[in-house]
């Protein structure tokens, strides 16, 4: 089976083949190594590669997956090659000249600086969030009309949450 | 002795003091919001009692709904932890006027540490020094101005109710300062409905670090030592160690000195702390007094063996400090870090959410304070804070070696993100090694999306490899409807198999 990983950017080609039960040859690059590899939790996985263990805690986030080891995670997006062209194509479709803003944290609106209808300049404050016990002041991406306002002051945001969108 | 003990509190704390009470054969009774049902607190402790919705407002800050729980579980006395109630003279009196004892300093002593303006006073008049900076308040803007022309920029505006980070913002210069003094005013307003403002001089290479002690309410007092807490993000703690690297016996000597003339000053009994700022040239200035138990105090307990939390239940009941100042060691050295649910690569802006997998560190000389448990919410109302992990060693190289193995050791994962990466990086960093270090290091120091040392060879391929069995094995339980179970030793290539098998 054949497989694209992109990892810090980068995106490798790799194959995958089975050997024997628990056992795969693993080739990318100029590289090609034999791994014994063995589940031991739901997310678990030991790897055995030229006698070097390898301990890893797998876990999804959003599109990427996370493979946390004791030195660290490495956070990297899998995928067939047939698939992945389908959502590079996905991708695609979402850029508009629509500007959604969330909130990048959860948090609790201060206050709204303005209303639906207003033409913003690119950087003007459009929005004060309280988070991480700090009021942060979040500004306009680019010049615009406000077109829909969320939220209220006062107001609980979780993250991720649409505040303001700006055509 | 109490009989029964309410804790008005959550999280790590909440079960910190849980763990004290029953040592010493006290009832524990947690309180708990509608998002803690389940929390670990509410499950270790022997009473429960709902206090409100989830925002803090109207639950672990509701003093009607919390001394209705005192009144009806009987409880004897209340423990406020840390946040929340722990240092608003208000509810201590509100504890005491309903004849329950209250586990902290007098109210008044709250009261007075907690203006930030008069404590500075006060301090300058009992002989501490204080950081330079303005005599009293400041209402407006033009004051403001005024007065930071006369010490020079760089300056920091905070608020006079402020403390533990809230409130305060560095000035670098005369055209920042509109901006920093009215978000600072409105923060203050807004956290401590006091929008009153004080000026401090900016020291350079700042260290924070800071001196606990112990009163007795029978006139004794002791410090139990410094700790180091210089590694800060947004102006708070995420790393503490004691001894501190930085400072030698005498000073350690006089900075205790001073942090107990400070406490005398206000006729403190219980657990509190000092902090004090020390400048490049090891001058200290009196920063303000935490008049609670402190977030790190379990790096103080690791060094000298004392309990500061059944230390604080045992002055309350009226006990006499068991022991005097000569009688107090530092021994070998303790590290803290703590473990949030936040994300180093946003600015640690926080990550909270379900806690799936999670496997603590244990072995020698690890010690780990935890409120939560694998399958269990971090909630988005309070701290995201997951653990902290306390490590001791002989000395600061084995501290630091226990950390960074303790730091491998530690398995989460779920809907959140961690800063275990960051600590994992810090315990690597020459300086920090060095003990180079002031409150300005991460902004300095740490640059997490520049990408380090990436994996290759053996260890990329097994990265990969895991990475695309796990995917696999998450697409075949959704896909088929049945969740596998998590058998030990089981093929992650036969799932695979028949993943293959049923999209052909």
């Amino acid at each position: 089976m054949r497989y694209l990983a992109t990892l810090g950017g980068q995106e490798h080609e790799i194959e995958i083949e089975e050997l024997a039960a628990d056992s795969f040859a693993i080739r990318f690059g100029e590289n090609r190594f034999e791994a014994d590899l063995r589940r031991v939790g739901p997310g678990s996985f030991s790897v055995i590669i030229n006698n070097r263990s390898f301990d890893f805690d797998v876990a999804r986030d959003g599109e990427e997956t996370v493979v946390a080891s004791r030195i660290g995670s490495t956070r990297l997006t899998v995928a067939d090659p047939a698939r992945r062209t389908a959502r590079a194509a996905g991708k695609r479709r979402e850029v508009s000249g629509r500007v959604e803003i969330k909130s990048a944290l959860p948090g609790r609106i201060v206050n709204v600086l303005v209303a639906p209808g207003d033409e913003v300049k690119a950087e003007q404050g459009i929005i004060i969030v309280e988070a991480m016990k700090m009021e942060n002041e979040v500004k306009a991406p680019k010049a615009g009309k406000v077109v829909e306002v969320k939220v209220v002051a006062g107001q609980a945001v979780e993250k991720g949450q649409l505040m303001i969108v700006i055509e | 002795m109490f009989k029964r003990i309410l804790i008005a509190n959550r999280g790590e704390i909440a079960v910190r003091i849980i763990r004290a009470c029953r040592e010493l054969g006290i009832e524990s009774i947690a309180v708990y919001s509608d998002a803690d049902r389940a929390a670990l607190h509410v499950r270790e402790a022997d009473h429960a009692y709902p206090v409100g919705p989830a925002p803090a407002a109207q639950s672990y800050l509701n003093t009607a709904k919390i001394l209705e729980a005192a009144k009806s579980s009987r409880a004897d006395a209340v423990h406020p932890g840390y946040g929340f109630f722990s240092e608003r003279a208000a509810f201590a009196r509100s504890v005491q006027r309903a004849g329950l004892t209250w586990i902290g300093p007098p109210p008044d002593a709250i009261e007075r540490m907690g203006d930030k303006v008069e404590a500075r006073k006060l301090m300058s008049s009992a002989g501490v020094p204080v950081v330079p900076g303005s005599p009293g308040t400041l209402e407006t803007e033009a004051e403001v101005a005024a007065f930071a022309k006369t010490i020079g920029f760089p300056i920091m505006v905070k608020a006079a109710a402020g403390g533990g980070g809230k409130g305060l913002r560095f000035v670098e210069n005369a055209k920042d300062l509109a901006s920093a003094v009215r978000t600072v005013a409105s923060e203050a307003r807004s956290s401590f409905g006091d929008g009153r403002l004080y000026v401090e001089k900016f020291l350079k290479q700042p260290r924070h670090i800071e001196v606990q002690l112990l009163a007795d309410a029978h006139g004794n007092i002791v410090h139990v030592f410094e700790r180091e807490c210089s590694i800060q993000r947004r102006h708070q703690k995420v790393v503490e160690e004691s001894p501190s690297p930085f400072i030698t016996a005498k000073m350690r000597a006089e900075m205790g000195k001073v942090a107990v003339r400070a406490a005398k000053a206000v006729n403190y009994v219980s657990a509190g702390t000092i902090e004090f700022l020390v400048d490049a040239q090891h001058n200290f200035y009196f920063l303000e007094m935490n008049t609670r138990i402190q977030v790190e105090h379990p790096v103080t307990e690791l060094v000298t063996g004392v309990d500061l939390v059944r230390a604080q239940i045992e002055i309350a009941a009226g006990a006499k400090l068991p022991f005097k100042q000569k009688d107090l060691t530092q021994r070998g050295w303790a590290i803290e870090c703590r473990i949030y649910a936040e994300d180093p690569a946003a600015g640690f802006a926080p990550a909270p959410g379900k806690i799936e997998t999670l496997r603590f560190p244990d072995g020698p000389g690890v010690r780990n304070d935890a409120g939560v448990y694998a399958g269990a919410e971090v909630p988005v109302f309070y701290d995201p804070m997951i653990s902290k992990l306390a490590v001791w060693g002989a000395d600061r190289e084995q501290a630091v070696d226990r950390m960074r193995r303790a730091l491998g050791d530690f398995v989460i994962s779920g809907d959140l993100r961690t800063n275990l990466d960051f600590h994992r990086w810090l315990m690597t960093n020459p300086r920090f090694l060095k003990g180079d270090f002031d409150t300005y290091f991460i902004d300095r120091e740490y640059h997490p999306n520049e990408n380090g040392a990436a994996p290759h060879g053996a260890e990329l391929a097994a990265i990969f490899l895991a990475a695309i069995a796990a995917q696999k094995n998450a697409n075949h339980s959704n896909g088929a409807g049945t969740q596998p179970a998590a058998a030990p030793n089981a093929s992650a290539w036969r799932m695979i198999g028949r993943l293959d098998t049923l999209r052909r």
